[in-house]
């Protein structure tokens, strides 16, 4: 199970990885529901997920959290199984520099819910809040109308079109990619 | 000294990066008329330009080489220093991958002859030659009018403009990024 909250909205919490969240995680590459929305080619074992964990969760230079659905009674501290519903990660890479990396996924089951939304917007808050970025940069392939619009929606720019950048599913993809200035972002 | 010749230009011709050739390289990490456009904001030496070489250039996914002038009577095996002049490097690095992105760069006292260009459309053709991905890129800074020219004259078009992307020589500076594409390669 993810460990404590470390930021909380309405409806969404981040909670840290734990070690046996693995299993979780891994679905982000295994689920074609979401490994194509994420370009990733290569699915990975438990026991690789589990390496990835202490190799890039653990990472300084990384912020990553499980974003949970709590229940009513869910404690801040490490939640009973029946206390809290994972629904998907947030994270990002290089914060320890100018400029962070996005990346995000939600289990299929709960998209449509504003879920995604409601955890980028915690996510982004969190990371300007407590790092020295100058800038955050998100990529999404073109087929990936939810995660463009969101990004969008947020107040990104496209900045990208990397033509044909990636083979996925059969085909070269063209991958988009938004970012937004610490400035832009306050001003919202 | 670099070694034996891989590929020839009509004046230039690629040779291979020696580990003795690590003082050669760390003038990309010290020269300032080097290493602003590169976006290198910390100096190396010349023991870490060495492990740069080893990890870099001795890479299966990296093809690295040193431009060379060669004299007439240079051998196409180990040269020695009074038979050819090493002006700068060139990398593509994710080789065994879908999109190859390219790096290089010529000593400021060799630029404005015309070897830049020589020695980028030599990259580019041999990476298509000797390697199966589908595209390649490069980038610079917005700035950067002799690279990005050199770009756009290879046939390139601009992807991406990362907005101030990186702090550089006391700014942060926009970042370009262009991509070539394996057919647009051949119709050229």
């Amino acid at each position: 199970m993810p460990g404590p909250v470390v930021v909380a909205d309405d409806d969404v919490v981040l909670r840290t990885v734990e070690r046996d969240d693995a299993a979780f995680l891994q679905r982000s590459c295994t689920d074609p529901r979401i490994r194509y929305s994420l370009g990733s080619i290569h699915h990975r074992s438990l026991s690789q997920q589990e390496e990835g964990i202490e190799h890039w969760v653990e990472e300084d230079g990384n912020a990553v959290f499980v974003a949970c659905v709590d229940d009513e009674d869910a404690p801040a501290g490490h939640p009973g199984e029946n206390e809290t519903t994972p629904v998907g990660s947030f994270s990002a890479r290089h914060v320890d520099g100018d400029r962070a990396w996005l990346a995000y996924w939600l289990v299929p089951e709960f998209h449509g819910e504003g879920y995604g939304r409601e955890m980028a917007e915690l996510g982004i808050d969190y990371l300007f809040e407590n790092y020295d970025l100058h800038g955050i940069s998100a990529g999404a392939y073109e087929f990936n109308d939810a995660s463009r619009g969101l990004l969008e929606a947020m107040g990104f720019t496209q900045v990208a079109r990397r033509r044909e950048s990636r083979y996925i599913d059969g085909d070269y993809y063209d991958e988009t990619q938004y970012d937004v200035l610490r400035r832009e972002w306050e001003d919202d | 000294m670099p070694g034996p010749v891989v590929e020839r230009g009509e004046r230039v011709t690629f040779r291979t990066v020696e580990r003795e050739d690590a003082a050669f390289q760390q003038r990309a990490a010290t020269d300032p008329r080097v290493r602003y456009l590169l976006g290198l904001a910390e100096y190396e030496n010349e023991a870490t330009a060495g492990e740069l070489i080893e990890r870099r250039s001795e890479s299966d996914s990296t093809l690295s080489f040193v431009v060379c002038l060669d004299d007439e009577d240079a051998p196409a095996g180990h040269p020695n220093g009074s038979e050819t002049t090493p002006i700068g490097m060139v990398h593509a690095h994710g080789v065994d991958g879908e999109r190859a992105p390219l790096a290089y760069w010529l000593l400021p006292a060799h630029h404005g002859e015309g070897y830049g260009s020589e020695a980028a459309t030599l990259l580019v053709d041999t990476v298509f030659r000797t390697t199966s991905v589908h595209s390649v890129s490069a980038g610079a800074f917005a700035h950067n009018d002799a690279s990005r020219g050199l770009l756009e004259s290879l046939g390139f078009t601009q992807e991406r403009r990362l907005r101030e992307a990186t702090y550089a020589d006391g700014e942060y500076r926009d970042f370009v990024d262009y991509g070539l594409l394996r057919r647009e390669w051949r119709e050229e």
